[in-house]
């Protein structure tokens, strides 16, 4: 069965403000490696079983995060089996409505965010990033909170990675075309091919 | 002078009698004997094994009253193999039934048995600590898993009693697994549900052509290192062609899925792998996940393969041995959703099968132990190529060489050596005939 990359669909909130995004990690992931990727991605809403049937998951937003019920429950099922959730704060600021809400309801359904070091397995899963997750174009242009984010956040459920949470607005930084990645001197989409090769690796 | 000649009479006529039975014994046919002995109803025989094995006999003549139990089986077979006639008379219909156990590798331990009878009858299992469970004995047979037992595991129906000792799997500090493949979900779930379960594992997954992901310190199958490899779809070409010799040395080797396509696997796979079929969407939330799950049939199954386990009329895990190891060939893939979208049960039963099928290759490679005051040893090591060998050396009895090997008391003719008649013929004829030479020059 192929890798689909998966963008998670919930209740409240603007889930679909990054389209572009699973096109250039699936773009990357094609590139460097010979995982057999779906061409296209999967659209699951969090409280669908159909989730399951994707052990990576990717959510994303601007606006303030509320989980149903259902969504919550879901949600401790994936992590607790296995799964992996990506979460990407594209306002990239930690004042913001987005990193509030959706912390304390990541807290709520899962256990607290704790810092994930900079030695961590993830930033050497493929390509090696020595120090920690690679700074975006997008955290130090006047938006946001304006600043450089040293490190990720994870929750761990069962002795594995469950959760991954950033705020350094990756959302933005992979939001083009897989085309236009020709312009650019150093490939900013390295660290999504770590993300699926770490999901898929351990 | 007459006494010289009473001698050299006496041993001239010693002389006539040593040949007359060296001829005898070169002429006369050889007397085969028949040796009779007898199994109790407990499955024990009457005589020690130094009787039955020193006997001179050509033929064994075996009443048995009961079932003979393992070490008399062996007995019997040794006789057989020694190139005796044995020939076994039952006082009464005897119910065959036959009854393994293994523990099995897993972290919480665990015996699986195994029974086969060619009655269709009720039956108690249990161990020294009591009965466990009823089952119904078939001739297709039946396992049935347990926890760790104590003691010997004993099977009461109405009409049969087996009892043996497990097998002992080898130490989980040699019992690694490798396991390789590429990069996807099945590979990286299986990893888990292994390590879950407690085995201890080398892993290599390749991502692109130069680069692997590893995990241990060997990614390539080594029989001093690993006891089972686990191949999947995607494993490097280097790794698999290793894998006949490592199996035929007596590893373990299980297929998964698509990766029985692979060319260096031909050779030890149970079966052709057929053309996939995707599972039952949402079947791995039911009572039985596993046709929720995509197949890859096992056609042409090989001549010495044992066929496991079924789904919708299509071989679905099939096993033979090959060489000194085994093979599993399980045509499931993408089990991992089984895990992640099954029931609520579904981690756990997704890691006890996983672990069921990986230990059930662990090589038997323990010892046969005596402990003092116990019940005779049931079970032999099935893999000891000299097991009464084995079994007299657990008994204490001196070891049996061709130098020692005499025959037994009674046998007149065994009694005779050649080699001293004709010894006898020669002086005492020669000292006869001296003896008359100088009594005529006297």
């Amino acid at each position: 069965m192929r890798f689909t990359f998966a963008t998670v669909q919930y209740e409240s909130g603007d889930w679909d403000s990054a389209p572009l995004l699973p096109a250039i990690v699936i773009d990357a992931v094609a590139r460097y490696t010979s995982i057999d990727v779906a061409p296209s991605g999967a659209i699951v809403p969090l409280s669908s079983a159909a989730l399951l049937r994707y052990p990576l998951a990717f959510l994303t937003g601007h606006l303030p995060v509320r989980f149903t019920a259902a969504e919550r429950a879901m949600l401790r099922k994936y992590t607790d089996r296995g799964g992996l959730l990506f979460v990407d704060d594209h306002n990239h600021d930690v004042d913001g409505v987005f990193h509030k809400t959706c912390t304390e309801e990541l807290t709520q359904s899962l256990g607290p965010l704790t810092r994930i070091p900079n030695t961590h397995p993830l930033y050497r899963s493929f390509f090696t990033f020595v120090d920690g997750p690679p700074t975006t174009s997008h955290e130090l242009n006047g938006w946001g909170d304006n600043l450089v984010h040293d490190h990720l956040l994870g929750i761990e459920r069962h002795g594995r990675l469950a959760v991954i949470y950033s705020n350094k607005d990756y959302s933005s930084e992979w939001s083009f075309h897989p085309e236009n990645k020709r312009f650019l001197s150093v490939d900013n989409t390295r660290f999504g091919v770590n993300l699926v090769v770490y999901a898929l690796t351990r | 002078m007459r006494t010289v000649r009473a001698a050299s009479s006496a041993l001239h006529a010693t002389g006539m009698v040593s040949m007359a039975l060296l001829l005898w014994c070169i002429m006369a046919p050889a007397q085969s004997g028949t040796m009779t002995t007898s199994v109790s109803e407990r499955g024990t025989l009457n005589q020690t094994v130094a009787t039955l094995m020193r006997s001179a006999a050509d033929s064994v003549r075996v009443t048995l009253d009961g079932a003979p139990d393992a070490r008399s089986r062996s007995v019997l077979r040794a006789l057989r193999g020694s190139g005796r006639h044995v020939e076994m008379l039952a006082t009464r219909q005897l119910p065959a039934v036959a009854l393994t156990a293994e523990r099995e590798w897993r972290a919480t331990g665990g015996t699986r048995i195994r029974v086969v009878s060619s009655d269709s009858a009720l039956a108690a299992i249990g161990d020294a600590a009591g009965t466990m469970d009823s089952v119904r004995t078939t001739g297709s047979g039946l396992v049935y898993r347990s926890g760790p037992v104590q003691g010997s595991v004993a099977l009461h129906g109405a009409r049969f009693t087996a009892a043996v000792a497990p097998s002992i799997a080898a130490a989980p500090d040699t019992a690694r697994v490798l396991v390789i493949g590429g990069a996807t979900w099945e590979s990286r779930f299986l990893v888990a549900a292994l390590e879950e379960s407690g085995w201890v594992l080398d892993v290599a997954l390749s991502l692109s052509p130069r680069t692997t992901v590893t995990q241990g310190i060997a990614p390539q199958p080594s029989s001093r290192r690993h006891a089972i490899v686990v191949v999947l779809a995607g494993a490097s070409s280097t790794a698999v062609a290793a894998l006949p010799a490592f199996v035929r040395a007596g590893g373990g080797v299980v297929i998964v899925g698509e990766a029985a396509r692979n060319t260096g696997l031909v050779a030890i796979r149970a079966g052709v792998p057929a053309a996939l079929i995707a599972g039952e969407i949402g079947a791995e939330a039911s009572d039985t996940p596993r046709r929720g799950l995509d197949l890859t049939p096992i056609s042409a199954l090989a001549s010495d393969a044992v066929l496991l386990e079924m789904r919708e009329g299509r071989a679905a895990v099939a096993a033979r041995r090959v060489g000194a190891g085994r093979v599993l060939q399980v045509g499931y893939d993408n089990s991992w959703l089984w895990r992640m979208a099954g029931n609520d049960d579904a981690p756990i039963a997704h890691r006890r099968w996983w672990n069921a099928q990986i230990a059930a290759l662990v090589p038997v490679r323990g010892p046969l132990t005596m402990q003092p005051g116990s019940a005779l040893v049931d079970a032999l090591d099935t893999l000891d190529a000299a097991p009464v060998a084995a079994l007299a050396r657990d008994l204490g009895l001196p070891t049996i060489t061709a130098s020692t090997m005499t025959a037994a008391p009674g046998s007149f003719r065994a009694a005779l050596d050649i080699r001293w008649l004709v010894a006898v013929a020669l002086v005492s004829w020669t000292v006869s005939l001296f003896l008359r030479r100088w009594s005529g020059l006297i």
